[in-house]
């Protein structure tokens, strides 16, 4: 098994079951309402009523059970290992440092090379991504539909767009088009894009991420590529942590819509103007935040350079939102790379829409709690999961799109 | 003894009583409750695990365990490392209380609260800074956040205000046990119907003292009445450097009896590197750290004062002492802790001993209990016997009440991948326990295989009347078997 090369950092796993926590190390950080101090950060564990084989820990010592061979592999592992978003959280408040999200993907794909049962709506999703590009089962040639420019137009930079902007969130793709020729920026919507493997990834289907990746490569090399932009958190974690893994370095430097936003305004190329009377709080997609956040951490940043690193990212959106006139920005409790995650990532949104709801609509609670009108992010999958969430269970809390927004602004 | 394996039937009765939602005897499940580390490194896996809401759930599982003579180990937190698993085969029950996860009372004028076992310190700590800031839970000192106080108080372990107020069992006003006969009894004045729990000796003789240190062997405590104590805004840290451990002991003496601080401890160097990272000779080389202005040995004084003044005060007394023994020719220097080393000992609960697995892959808290004056005889035999068995001599010592007692600890930084290095950290506890019980010392948590036979084969007649004790409460001796040699 794969996994047995992670056997050094399982081990030291002391199961004092800190990584269930957000904020395990600032016991007296004040928040509001019930939001205060160390509060549970663990979507899998909660969800699961506190069962200790969903949170990290306890699979941290199921993996050294089956690495032991004390643990026989069946389908009882499919639910514990896949009820998780794989959103960091664990990660980021282990001491001993052990790379979770890294462990889980790879026993994931274990689980998948064993044979055992994998979940149908995985399996699923993985066949689309086989025949048609994208997990949605859409066809293939759709993909750019929501384009009216002018396709495969040969340029340095390229937008990504990701099946789930391309397919089901069309108007976060046009938002960054239209951002994009607002600012009279020349860009590439490519015809053979294909999924940037993110789902395939998380859910252990290794072989079909692959070679889907391989594709893109090819693809945005022989465009002549030099700068990716990214509005979808996955697709931009995929690209930026995945490939270089997988491939190697990349000609392209990778870049997020919210760092193309900051970066137009910074030279004055967009300006909000107009004003906006709402109060605001921003959600932090796991994929452009904790992760990016942990990947650098892996990189060997001392404490200081981490410290900055974090200021300067994850203020990237703040600051965007900070300078629409009239509008009011408040922070959830849960925020930067201690953010509760919104549900969706991992393959959960697929396979367990319950749990991924249910974890949208905790996140809901915390924004309408801190005050907020609106929550505003910049990632298909949390908009949409976010968006399910508030239509489900009737919230008033509007779900908004960082683009969108500061269109609506210029 | 013998005991009966959990039939799909019992498993059938389990769920009826706390809904099947709360039953598991998946393989998977089992083994995520698996501890071999910190504390104890024997432990099995349970054979089914039930979560009780309620008193009443609890009750009926006992009884029903009882019936069948099935094993049943009670789980608070779950961080006592293999102390809240089965030791033995057939395994049983494990009784996850963690759903038991109330805070039932806090009572800030005769200052106790009621908790449930499942209460974590991080939100007991968050709950009591946002409701009751002016006091603090006793919750312990360096255990992470999802340690919890019934299970600190059960251990008998140490608090964040352990120099001042004695050891976590110390604090205990009152307790409600479930015992397997089905029984629900409530001890110190709590026993009578109505009564608080404010007296802890209770009603003529109090039988609170045979569920502490008991390792879930006598019964299941299901509520803890508990003293709180008042949470100061000034708060400092001063730290004492010294050449070596009998010094830090003699000279720290000298301040305990002034009886100022709450919490006490120190240790030697080895304390800061085998937190910080991966085994590595530069870091392992005292020289490196010298330059650094760490001392060979050190000793912390936690200062609450009520107000800048009292806090003045006490930082007045500690550096007054500490010059007096420097003129009884003891080699002591102040060692200035920057702010943010400050901070980060001050902060409670907190994870400042998770990462002492990053040297080596794991470690193990082996804790005694000694008179203060022989903590530094303790530390000398400690680091001597670890570099004799390749571990790096990483000790740590705190002060218990004023000096009265000293809490030590080697931490054995060992490869929980390596069976040798397992075998050799063995034969390191076995041989110095011998050691020490011949000096008269007591171990914190005795394990079943070294410590308690040890123990007990001297202290016959205690451990006699010991058995006697556990027949009454536990007559078909279904608690936690083999823990304490207990059967
Ligand atoms: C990194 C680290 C640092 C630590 N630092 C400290 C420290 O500074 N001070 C300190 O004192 N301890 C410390 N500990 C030890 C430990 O965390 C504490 O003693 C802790 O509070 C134990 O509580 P728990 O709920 O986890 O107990 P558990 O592990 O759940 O149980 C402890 C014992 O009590 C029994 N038990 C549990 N609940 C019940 C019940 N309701 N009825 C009957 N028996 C029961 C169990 O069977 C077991 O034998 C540390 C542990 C770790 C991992
Ligand atoms: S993964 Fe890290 S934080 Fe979580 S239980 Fe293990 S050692 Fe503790
Ligand atoms: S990745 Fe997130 S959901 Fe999964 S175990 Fe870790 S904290 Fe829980």
């Amino acid at each position: 098994m794969e996994v047995e090369k992670y056997k050094k950092e399982i081990y030291k796993c002391i199961h004092c079951k800190t990584c269930r926590f957000a904020y395990s190390d600032e016991p007296d950080k004040a928040g509001y309402g019930d939001y205060t101090g160390i509060i549970h950060g663990c979507l899998a564990g909660t969800y699961n009523l506190d069962w200790e084989a969903y949170y990290n820990s306890g699979k941290m010592w199921i993996l050294r059970g089956i690495l032991e061979g004390d643990v026989p592999i069946t389908g009882d592992l499919i639910d514990i290992f896949y009820m998780c978003t794989e959103c960091g959280n664990c990660q980021l408040q282990c001491e001993n440092e052990i790379p979770t999200v890294e462990i889980f993907e790879t026993f994931r794909a274990d689980l998948v090379r064993s044979g055992v049962e994998i979940h149908p709506k995985h399996k699923r999703f993985t066949e689309f991504a086989i025949k048609l590009n994208n997990p949605y089962g859409e066809p293939h040639e759709k993909r750019t539909e929501w384009f009216d420019g002018e396709k495969n137009r040969r340029s340095e930079l390229a937008y990504f767009v990701g099946c789930t902007s391309s397919y089901r969130l069309p108007h976060v793709a046009k938002a960054v088009a239209k951002l994009l020729n607002t600012a009279g920026l020349e860009f590439l919507v490519s015809t053979e894009e294909v999924c940037c493997g993110s789902p395939l990834l998380r859910v252990g289907q290794r072989e079909v991420a692959l070679s889907l990746a391989k594709r893109n490569v090819e693809n945005f090399k022989a465009a002549g590529v030099k700068r990716m932009l990214f509005s979808c958190a996955g697709c931009y974690r995929t690209f930026t942590v995945d490939y270089p893994k997988l491939l190697g370095n990349q000609p392209f430097e990778t870049v997020s819509v919210m760092e193309m936003i900051k970066e137009l305004m910074d030279k004055g190329v967009i300006k909000p103007v107009k004003s906006m009377d709402m109060t605001v709080t921003w959600h932090d997609p796991c994929h452009f935040g904790r992760h990016i956040y942990l990947w650098k951490k892996g990189s060997g940043l001392s404490k200081g350079e981490l410290r900055d690193f974090a200021k300067k990212w994850f203020d990237i959106p703040r600051e965007v939102l900070y300078s629409i006139p009239g509008l009011k920005v408040v922070e959830m409790y849960r925020n930067r790379e201690n953010s509760w995650c919104c549900g969706a990532g991992g393959g959960v949104k697929a396979a367990y829409p319950e749990m991924a709801l249910w974890a949208a609509y905790e996140r809901i609670k915390e924004a309408k709690e801190a005050g907020a009108e609106a929550i505003v992010t910049s990632c298909p999958f949390c908009l949409r999961n976010l968006s399910d969430a508030a239509r489900e269970f009737k919230s008033d809390v509007k779900i908004i799109d960082l683009t969108e927004l500061v269109l609506q602004t210029l | 003894m013998s005991y009966n394996r959990v039939t799909p039937e019992v498993i059938e009765e389990l769920k009826s009583i706390v809904g099947a939602e709360h039953v598991s005897d998946k393989p998977a499940v089992l083994a995520a409750y698996l501890s071999r580390s910190i504390m104890g490194i024997e432990a099995v896996k349970p054979d089914v695990v039930v979560r009780p809401k309620y008193v009443e759930e609890v009750r009926k599982v006992l009884m029903l365990a009882n019936e069948y003579r099935i094993p049943v180990t009670p789980m608070a937190g779950g961080l006592s490392g293999g102390f809240a698993l089965p030791l033995i085969k057939p395994a049983g029950i494990l009784l996850d209380l963690s759903r038991m996860n109330r805070i039932l009372k806090v009572d800030p004028d005769a200052r106790y609260m009621v908790v449930e076992p499942g209460v974590r310190n991080g939100p007991l700590w968050a709950y009591f800074r946002k409701n009751y800031p002016e006091y603090a839970p006793p919750i312990p000192d360096g255990a992470p956040p999802a340690a919890t106080v019934v299970g600190d108080a059960l251990e008998r372990g140490f608090t964040i205000v352990t120099n001042k107020a004695g050891p976590a069992a110390d604090l205990v006003l009152g307790l409600e046990v479930v015992l397997p006969t089905g029984e629900v009894v409530r001890t110190g004045s709590w026993a009578l119907p109505g009564a608080q729990p404010f007296y802890k000796w209770g009603l003529g003789p109090d039988f609170t003292g045979i569920f502490l240190g008991a390792q879930g062997t006598m019964g299941v405590v299901t509520k803890l009445a508990v003293k709180i104590f008042p949470h100061s805004e000034h708060k400092d840290i001063l730290a004492f450097g010294f050449e070596n451990p009998q010094d830090m002991i003699k000279a720290t003496m000298m301040v305990l009896k002034q009886e100022v601080g709450v919490m006490v401890q120190g240790g030697n160097w080895w304390l800061v590197p085998t937190r910080l990272a991966e085994e590595n000779p530069k870091l392992a080389d005292y020289q490196y750290w010298a330059k650094l202005g760490v001392p060979l040995w050190f000793m912390n004084f936690e200062l609450w004062g009520r107000d800048e003044e009292d806090l003045e005060y006490q930082r007045r007394v500690v550096r007054r002492e500490m010059e007096k023994a420097a003129q009884a020719g003891i080699k002591v220097r102040e060692w200035k802790l920057h702010p943010r080393q400050k901070k980060s000992r001050l902060k409670k609960p907190n994870k400042i001993a998770i990462p002492y697995a990053k040297w080596r892959g794991a470690f193990l808290f082996i804790t005694w209990y000694t008179p203060w004056m022989e903590a530094g005889d303790f530390a000398e035999i400690c680091v001597k016997k670890m570099e004799e068995y390749g571990f790096p001599p990483v000790f740590w010592v705190a002060s218990i009440e004023h000096g009265r007692e000293a809490i030590c600890m080697p931490i054995v930084c060992y490869d929980p991948t390596s069976p040798d290095e397992i075998e050799r950290l063995r034969e390191f506890n076995r041989d110095t326990t011998e050691m020490f019980i011949e000096r008269g010392w007591i171990n914190y948590r005795p394990d079943p295989y070294v410590h308690a036979p040890l123990m007990y084969s001297r202290a016959t007649a205690y451990y006699s009347m010991l058995k006697k004790l556990k027949k009454v409460f536990d007559p078909n001796g279904i608690m936690h078997p083999g823990r304490l040699c207990l059967p």
